[in-house]
């Protein structure tokens, strides 16, 4: 294929209307997240308009693959369009196969959630997040002594456009190809180099981060003596981490410490 | 101060489903709901500063598998409440107080959040009974969650920020100086133990919940 017919292919994803109903039902995902069944009801709701045309002429089938949908399921919510894609995909070949599908659907949900949710919550939330957050505070620590509204504007759309195009394309692109190739979509999943990604992501971050602390120690506290004492609680916090405490602990640890130094006079 | 609270708990409700409920789109994240809360009292610097602050502070509060991390919306309005209403003196204007508050009542919060979420099942069952078809009890049941999410957290911020004011009214005015002015003196450092959580989630890639 050329690279034109692969764009070509690829735009005509977003002509799929199949794959804008799933993007947007895919938003209530999490919408009665309960302890029995953790996101069953949201799927069931994600795939309800795609079970309806199915079993449109048949309310007790229907009703029996919605109960087939209310088991225990939870995945990381960015991703449930791929795995709805594939549910819907057996969900229709069960009209003409002659398989008992009341087994198979559930297997393939359960094994597919647990991987995918495994894969979006070390990337998602374990490193796009974070980072996305240490991007979006970075401006504050740079321009702390001249904040402006615009700055303040800049941050947030900076903070929300990068974390969302993200994450929105994925919620997208991943019903959608699951619409289009089905199981084959799992085949391109596989060669995202998402470890390396993750990996580069963390030392950014870790750079970004060193590089604020200094930053802020040299420049923004005012004093030699608050720059001190700056350095002193940096070791106490860092000290804490590194012990595994708790952020309430460090919290409290530190404002203890204030509170002492702040009563003899030293601050 | 009634207005303010009001204000505070209905845009903290509202943003507050997309913590969990609806979308996922870090609108509910401290930095964009404190800097929202900022624009509204017309101080855009100080909210911000508490969103950067906050924001990192919860940066390893993740909802990794089935951890239910503290609720960051719920934090936020709690933090804005505090820091912003009813404030007639500027030494009030604590950074260290507002995010002592917000951590509380954020415990609170999540103590009576996994109770509610254990309980909210017989909601579904509820549904069922009404509507004999599952589709429209499904249906049903997820408009109706998210109704009842909003005037819930709407309730809880508004009794809690007016609590919490209150208390804060107290301490200010019974603590000693010297403990006050160690409350004061900490707000200079807030950013640097924020600076170090982030630090630690990228060194040693740990997460720590609360």
């Amino acid at each position: 294929m050329t690279i034109y017919s692969k764009l070509a292919d690829f735009a005509s994803l977003f002509k799929l209307k199949k794959a804008w109903i799933l993007f947007f039902r895919s938003f209530f995902i999490q919408a009665y997240w309960n302890r029995e069944g953790l996101q069953n009801i949201g799927f069931a709701f994600t795939i309800l308009p795609f079970l309806t045309k199915i079993y449109s002429k048949n309310s007790e089938k229907l009703n029996a693959a919605i109960t087939r949908h209310l088991d225990y399921f939870v995945t990381n919510p960015y991703l449930v369009p791929l795995v709805a894609a594939l549910v819907i995909d057996k969900e229709e070949s069960s009209l003409t196969s002659e398989r008992n599908m009341d087994k198979e659907i559930p297997m393939i949900k359960k094994y597919l959630s647990s991987s995918l949710a495994a894969i979006g919550d070390s990337f998602i939330w374990g490193c796009l997040r974070p980072f996305n957050s240490i991007i979006g505070c970075m401006l504050f620590f740079v321009c702390f002594k001249n904040i402006t509204s615009n700055y303040i504007v800049l941050s947030i759309i900076l903070y929300l456009l990068l974390y969302n195009s993200v994450t929105l394309n994925v919620r997208f692109l991943c019903g959608a190809a699951g619409i289009r190739y089905k199981e084959a979509v799992l085949q391109y999943l596989k060669k995202i180099p998402l470890a390396k990604i993750h990996h580069v992501l963390c030392l950014i971050g870790l750079a970004i981060t060193s590089f604020l602390i200094l930053f802020f120690i040299i420049c923004n506290v005012p004093t030699v003596k608050l720059k001190l004492f700056s350095a002193l609680f940096l070791i106490l916090f860092v000290s804490l981490k590194i012990l595994e405490q708790s952020t309430i602990k460090i919290f409290i640890s530190g404002l203890v410490l204030c509170v002492i130094l702040t009563a003899i006079g030293l601050l | 101060m009634v207005e303010q609270i009001l204000l505070i708990s209905l845009i903290g409700s509202v943003f507050s489903l997309d913590v969990t409920f609806v979308g996922q789109m870090l609108l509910s994240r401290p930095l964009v709901l404190l800097t929202v809360f900022g624009f509204c009292f017309n101080a855009p610097v100080e909210g911000f500063t508490l969103g950067v602050i906050l924001e990192l502070i919860c940066i390893d509060m993740l909802p990794l598998g089935v951890v239910i991390p503290l609720d960051a919306a719920i934090m936020s309005s709690i933090t804005a409440g505090v820091f912003f209403i009813g404030v007639a003196s500027p030494v009030v204007h604590n950074k260290t107080i507002a995010i002592l508050f917000a951590f509380i009542v954020a415990m609170s919060f999540h103590v009576y959040d996994l109770w509610f979420k254990k309980k909210s099942s017989i909601f579904f069952d509820y549904f069922q009974a009404i509507y004999k078809h599952l589709d429209r009890a499904v249906t049903g049941v997820i408009v109706g969650n998210i109704i009842i999410i909003v005037i819930r957290n709407f309730v809880f911020i508004a009794l809690s920020l007016g609590f919490a004011c209150f208390l804060r009214d107290i301490i200010f005015t019974f603590l000693p100086d010297m403990i006050l002015n160690g409350f004061i003196a900490f707000d200079v450092f807030l950013p640097l133990l924020s600076l170090v959580i982030a630090f630690n989630l990228d060194k040693f890639k740990k997460i720590r919940v609360w």
